[in-house]
């Protein structure tokens, strides 16, 4: 009787952990893939990335993380691929956007550059030259940056390519020059979150922390909160902001509020902060919010 | 009558429990508020609000017509705030709590509240298109499981109604629901009354300090007061009933009342057919067609396809499937589009309808499910949506 009762709980023990003990190892497995595929992507291996996400998917069907970026990562190979084909050139600098797009999300600045390079080359305009010296700045090419922003006509000139050279003048400790471009830049109140963003930065290489500090309030007072953590710590790691980040007024300022009124409902791959989230019984795990990986400082300005 | 009333009220209240916390379904879509708050979103976009379905019009239309035909019986029969706040008032009064008699011009001052409440609701939520005072709402915090919009405002307004009821009759039916409000004018012009036959009434006034909404039965000849609920204590009060002093039914059936399963079987019958009604004929709760450009023009014959879609949630889940089909890059769909989803949980059925000699179904698949550049927020969006019966990632090849 009691070896009956002890092959009984045994059946039982074993049928009720296998299938558990299996999806563990399974997400395990997956997790470990998705740190792979990562990797992959910081080294610009699309192809490796590629693989390794779809392994994760196959490995944890029930993610939807790794399917997502799998799908992600499987698309921008295909219009990469297409880029190189396309003879349309509204089409090729669409596409070009949206692979620009990739690479700054996942931050292959690398990848950028030559596709910035492409572009500028092709378009020969304020903004691509923007976009490239943008990049240039990224991966501290200042140099570079600041012969070809220095190389646009005054006229031809823009708010963010001023404000570009004067970020490269300043780390290259040509402080005069920097604060003769202030007089291009609108006052803060006229300019939207990505400008704003580029003036902190301004005034903080600088030296004027209190108007970077200012500066950098209303960037965050004028983001959406859903996009305003991402923002923020991009702020912290921003080596431009160092100057602001050890000043007295830096820890006012991260905790400024946005002033954006924005849905609760997300609408997008997260419910987020739905206010329905309880009881549209929508229980699938998701991916992180892509919106969350942005890098702020180097978005266009909307307004 | 109170025992036939207690049987149903607790008929409807362990429905709504066991729906809420047994079967764990979505009970916001069977409120009757609910359609009152979609139904400006519905007409004029297509849409609706966040959570809620069109089984919450079905409902409304349901108890509408019910509040015509016998007054607010949802109030005294089927709503579970009511139902709660009244036995809270029993329990009270069985320990001994006398409930406070709010002076009569007070409790009318007060009960206008409730169209100040409707009105303000009303507005911000046909403002912002969403369900933003859900975390105010008593009902909600019984509905919700706690949902994560709960604040504590929502047990501070919860915890005033319960404690409030324990001295007061259902101070949040006759002063602040917003439903009541809807109700009333409804209420108002209902067909059965309560009548009182002055001749065999002995003006001992039991029926005015039985009723709980406070009507000063004794003093009318028939009972016109919108937040009448049928709830018939009035008459179970009066203990001149037997000679016809008081009775129940179409006002010229003075003295003959009609039994009180006419309500009971009147009511059953509506609320089914609108639970029928709402499987059997269900509307799509997210509708949007793509405006035609000058020079086109829908087709003759759209074609259509119908896809059960995963992850296909709530509005915003909708929204975001538009989105996906209305984009402009390679997998752009040209021409006439139109969605008709039925968002929920599980796989949701969607129907989306196309122009078939510009495009064709495996491209209306493919624009659902492959992730696509947010030109405006500069983000890929992967697409959160998984089609039955399709696996654009085969990941088994
Ligand atoms: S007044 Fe409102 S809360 Fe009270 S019973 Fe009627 S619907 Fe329910
Ligand atoms: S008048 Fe009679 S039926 Fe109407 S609410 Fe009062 S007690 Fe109920």
């Amino acid at each position: 009787m009691r070896l009956r009762m002890v092959l009984v709980c045994l059946v039982v023990g074993c049928l009720t952990t296998v299938p558990g003990r299996a999806q563990a190892d399974s997400s395990e497995e997956a997790a470990k893939l998705g740190v792979e595929g990562r990797a992959c992507l910081a080294k610009a291996d699309l192809e490796g990335a590629k693989k390794a996400f779809k392994a994760a998917a196959k490995a944890d069907r029930e993610n939807e993380e790794y399917r997502q970026l799998y799908a992600v990562v499987r698309r921008v190979i295909k219009i990469r691929e297409a880029l190189a084909d396309e003879k349309d050139a509204e089409k090729w600098a669409k596409t070009a956007g949206a692979l620009r797009g990739f690479y700054y999300e996942h931050e292959i600045y690398r990848e950028a550059l030559a596709l910035d390079r492409q572009a500028h080359a092709k378009q020969k305009t304020t903004e691509s030259a923007v976009m490239l010296a943008e990049t240039q700045l990224e991966l501290g090419m200042n140099a570079e940056a600041a012969n070809l922003l220095g190389g646009i006509d005054d006229e031809a000139m823009t708010t963010e390519a001023w404000l570009l050279l004067g970020v490269v003048q300043a780390r290259r400790g040509e402080m005069d020059a920097a604060r003769n471009v202030m007089k291009h830049i609108p006052k803060p109140d006229e300019a939207g979150p990505g400008v704003l963003f580029e003036m902190a930065r301004l005034h903080s290489l600088m030296g004027d922390q209190d108007k970077a500090a200012v500066a950098l309030t209303k960037c965050f007072k004028s983001t959406p909160p859903s996009r305003l953590d991402a923002f923020k710590a991009y702020a912290k790691e921003c080596k431009d902001l160092h100057g602001l980040i050890a000043h007295a007024s830096f820890a006012k300022t991260m905790e400024t509020k946005s002033k954006v009124k924005e849905s609760k409902c997300s609408g997008g791959t997260s419910c987020g902060k739905c206010p329905s989230k309880g009881g549209c019984a929508s229980k699938k795990k998701t991916g992180a919010k892509p919106a969350d990986k942005k890098t702020c400082g180097h978005e266009k300005d909307k307004d | 009558m109170k025992t036939t009333r207690r049987v149903i009220q607790f008929g409807f209240l362990a429905l709504t429990l066991v729906g809420v916390f047994v079967v764990r379904g979505n009970a916001e879509r069977w409120c009757p508020f609910g359609g009152v708050e979609a139904i400006y979103g519905y007409i004029s976009e297509g849409n609706m609000l966040c959570s809620l379905g069109v089984s919450n019009f079905y409902i409304l239309g349901a108890i509408l017509l019910l509040t015509l035909l016998l007054r607010r019986v949802f109030c005294g029969y089927m709503c579970p705030i009511g139902t709660i706040s009244e036995w809270l008032q029993s329990g009270a009064r069985r320990v001994g709590i006398r409930p406070i008699k709010v002076p009569y011009g007070l409790d009318r001052g007060l009960a206008l509240l409730k169209y100040a409440v409707l009105v303000i609701v009303l507005f911000i939520t046909y403002r912002a298109s969403e369900l933003l005072f859900r975390g105010f709402d008593p009902c909600y915090a019984l509905l919700s499981r706690h949902g994560e919009d709960i604040t504590v405002w929502t047990y501070v307004v919860t915890g005033a109604v319960v404690v409030g009821s324990l001295f007061v009759v259902m101070p949040f039916c006759r002063w602040l629901c917003p439903l009541a409000a809807v109700l009333n004018p409804f209420s108002r012009f209902g067909l059965t009354r309560i009548t009182r036959d002055e001749n065999a009434c002995t003006d001992c006034g039991e029926c005015s300090t039985a009723c709980p909404m406070a009507i000063p039965v004794d003093k009318v000849k028939t009972v016109t007061a919108a937040r009448c609920m049928s709830c018939m204590d009035c008459l179970d009060a009066c203990p001149t009933r037997g000679e016809g002093a008081i009775a129940w039914g179409p006002p010229k059936t003075l003295g003959r009342s009609w039994p009180q399963a006419v309500l009971v079987v009147v009511m059953l019958l509506l609320v089914s057919a609108a639970v029928g009604a709402s499987y059997a004929f269900p509307l799509p709760s997210f509708v949007k067609m793509r405006d035609m450009q000058p020079g086109e023009s829908a087709p003759p014959a759209p074609a259509v396809v119908e896809l059960e879609i995963e992850n296909l949630t709530c509005r915003g889940k909708a929204t975001l499937l538009w989105y996906f089909l209305d984009r402009d890059d390679e997998f752009a769909i040209k021409g006439y589009l139109k969605i008709e989803a039925w968002p929920g949980p599980g796989q949701a059925k969607t129907r989306i309808s196309y122009d078939p000699t510009l495009t064709e179904e495996t491209a209306i698949k493919e624009a659902v499910t492959e992730p696509y550049f947010d030109l405006v927020e500069q983000f890929w969006r992967p697409s959160p949506f998984r089609i039955e019966g399709y696996d654009p990632l085969d990941l088994d090849d």
